[in-house]
């Protein structure tokens, strides 16, 4: 399918806040309460529409475990958007958010567009840290914010597509140098036709399925 | 027979069938227990030690404990075993009995894979002992706080890939896009991304021939895919190819069902695609990379081990300086001094007294930060070279003074950058900055 521009994203977090069930939702559409652990790195893709142009996202899944941050370190090169998630039922994740930014922004290049993700939304009852909290942490950090549920599939469109859009709207600004692939943005191999449709796009690939 | 007693019996009917047949198809009659001559030992030498860790350790809630609990429904989730409690229980107690014999590991993620599939096909007991002997012995290092002896091996498989695959190095500028993408392939002996069926076969080979299984097997896998990679375009593709390639390979002498296959993400078009069998890929690695011998994989390590420790370490280092360089007027070259002599402060503390604060909290998984503190004696020494009265003579309780003010946890121990701090504030601040600082050093504790 050709597509504008191919946008890489990088999902990071602590462990089970939820990452790879957030790219499933969005790249599947469905909820996988029991699924493997993610061992290094595992990659999804999906085209979205964004002022009438084809792009496509390429999302990069990451393993949380601390142990792991090296291998993590090496995706940040070469991604455009990055959601760091943390789980609102757990406040320690919260509270290692400042460390995954500070990795983020050591290693990926400063344009790199990050959303901060209050993940598991749908579990009020057990809800540790309040939205007020992530939303204020989001601002001190110039961090885009949202509350998600990937069970729910609630705001998870949103979340990546709204990445996008800040990206997309970076480019039109003159902000990213797009012929340089490693701030993780692609142009994709022809320009799409203007009557191109707008919807029905949506087609999800998950960890290899489907041509790239 | 040595292998899988408990675990037949929680499993389906085809699968305790299966667990039969493959136990005739293993390469060794006794299972992976008997193959472990390390294990067999450990475990004859200390009857009773498994069952006494189990007490000790059930119970206790720790960081691990907690990693241990979230990971017990993602290991091996498809394979009936892990979809009753008796699996899961039994999963439980191996790792945290682990957790709780290795406080230096604890617990990794792939250790529960791995437990997992020892559960599969040896007693508990028996998987507790290989696991002792996978992670203290045939794994060196893999499952600590860095995965540091992964990441050396992947460097060791990146050596292999320029000796052995010349075309494929042409083709890839940058071969560390392999050492990511296989970390799995060390970490789980392939189990994450090979069906079950299959991996239990390669891991057979490894308790036969260690990591040299692995890596020449590794090899097979980009050799068998070579034409596929060389022509891809980005690392998105080539992690395509190669999840399609691990899904089609099959075990023509495994009975299991393919309901019990643990069927990786993504495996939507199979009926498109080829099928390799198991014993065949693993016969090619043996034919083609067999050769490459245990001591060039030792000294390889010795080679790699270094640089990738070193790697680490420089990352530690960039983080910190970028951090406190916001804070500070320090230049970065002189932050980057001031940073190694801090940090050679910390290690001759350690080197000297085993018993130092900085030691005992030392942690090299903990935020960057925090991973090199000093206690006041090490301060008080380094501080005194650094100061700008060092000349003076009544210096001393000034030292003192300095470190509580800035240790402001009260925990004893200050880091980078609130050493730099305050060395900032003495050279680089304004009068009524210094003033300010020299006040409140004066200002009895707790004001």
């Amino acid at each position: 399918m050709a597509y504008a521009y191919l946008f890489k994203y990088i999902i990071i977090g602590d462990t089970g806040v939820g990452k790879s069930c957030l790219l499933l939702q969005f790249t599947d559409k469905r909820f996988q309460p029991v699924h493997d652990l993610t061992i290094g790195v595992e990659f999804g893709a999906r085209m979205i529409t964004i002022d009438g142009k084809q792009i496509k996202l390429q999302i990069w899944d990451t393993a949380g475990q601390e142990s792991f941050r090296s291998i993590t370190r090496s995706y940040y090169r070469g991604a455009a958007g990055a959601l760091l998630v943390y789980d609102i039922t757990r406040r320690d994740t919260f509270n290692h958010l400042t460390t995954w930014l500070e990795d983020a922004r050591q290693h990926s290049n400063s344009n790199m567009v990050i959303m901060l993700i209050g993940n598991k939304s749908d579990l009020e009852s057990r809800r540790e840290v309040k939205k007020e909290e992530g939303e204020a942490f989001a601002r001190e950090h110039g961090l885009i914010f949202m509350e998600t549920s990937a069970k729910t599939a609630s705001n998870v469109e949103e979340a990546f597509i709204n990445t996008a859009k800040e990206i997309y709207e970076k480019i039109q600004e003159g902000v990213f140098d797009i012929n340089n692939e490693a701030n993780g943005i692609k142009i994709g191999p022809q320009h799409p036709t203007t009557n191109s449709t707008l919807s029905g796009s949506q087609g999800g690939q998950h960890a290899g399925g489907g041509c790239c | 027979m040595h292998m899988g007693h408990n675990f037949a019996a929680l499993c389906t009917n085809s699968t305790a069938y299966g667990w039969l047949n493959m136990w005739e198809r293993l390469l060794f009659p006794f299972g992976w227990f008997s193959a472990s001559v390390g294990a067999v030992n450990d475990m004859a030498t200390h009857p009773g030690y498994y069952s006494e860790l189990v007490e000790q350790s059930l119970g206790t809630s720790t960081l691990a404990t907690d990693e241990i609990e979230r990971d017990l429904h993602r290991s091996l989730p498809e394979h009936p075993a892990f979809q009753s409690d008796t699996g899961i229980s039994a999963l439980r107690r191996v790792l945290t009995a682990y957790a709780y014999r290795n406080p230096k590991i604890g617990y990794c993620q792939a250790m529960n894979i791995l437990t997992s599939v020892l559960l599969l096909y040896a007693k508990e007991e028996e998987a507790f002992w290989l696991l002792v002997a996978v992670c203290e012995r045939m794994l060196p290092d893999y499952f600590n706080r860095r995965i540091i002896g992964a990441l050396v091996d992947q460097a060791v498989f990146e050596d292999l890939i320029r000796e052995h695959l010349p075309q494929l190095v042409e083709h890839m500028t940058d071969l560390s896009f392999f050492s990511s993408v296989s970390l799995s392939w060390f970490l789980t002996l392939f189990i994450s991304v090979l069906p079950i069926e299959s991996a239990v076969n390669v891991v057979d080979c490894f308790f036969y021939d260690g990591i040299k299984a692995i890596l020449q097997l590794g090899l097979a896998v980009l050799d068998y895919n070579m034409d596929a990679l060389i022509s891809c375009h980005d690392d998105a593709e080539a992690v395509t190819i190669l999840n399609k390639f691990f899904d089609s390979v099959t075990n023509k002498d495994s009975p299991l069902p393919p309901t019990v296959q643990q069927a990786p993400v993504g495996n939507n078009d199979k009926a498109s695609h080829f099928t390799v069998d198991i014993s065949e890929l693993i016969r090619e690695a043996y034919e083609k990379y067999g050769n490459i011998r245990s001591e060039e994989v030792e000294s390889s390590r010795k080679r790699n081990k270094l640089h990738v420790i070193q790697t680490l370490e420089d990352t530690t280092k960039q983080n910190v300086i970028r951090v406190v360089s916001q804070e500070v007027r320090f230049n970065a070259s002189l932050l980057d001094e001031l940073y190694n002599l801090f940090k050679r402060q910390h290690f001759l503390s350690c080197y000297w007294k085993i018993k130092s604060p900085a030691l005992l909290h030392h942690d090299p998984s903990q935020a960057y930060l925090e991973q090199y503190q000093l206690g006041y004696h090490q301060f008080s020494l380094l501080f005194s070279l650094l100061e700008p009265w060092s000349f003076c003579t009544a210096k001393g309780p000034l030292s003192l003074w300095i470190f509580r003010l800035i240790d402001e946890n009260q925990d004893g121990l200050v880091n980078f950058k609130e050493f730099s701090c305050s060395l900032d504030t003495l050279y680089c601040g304004s009068f009524t900055n210094k003033l300010k600082f020299l006040f409140k050093l004066h200002l009895p504790p707790g004001e």
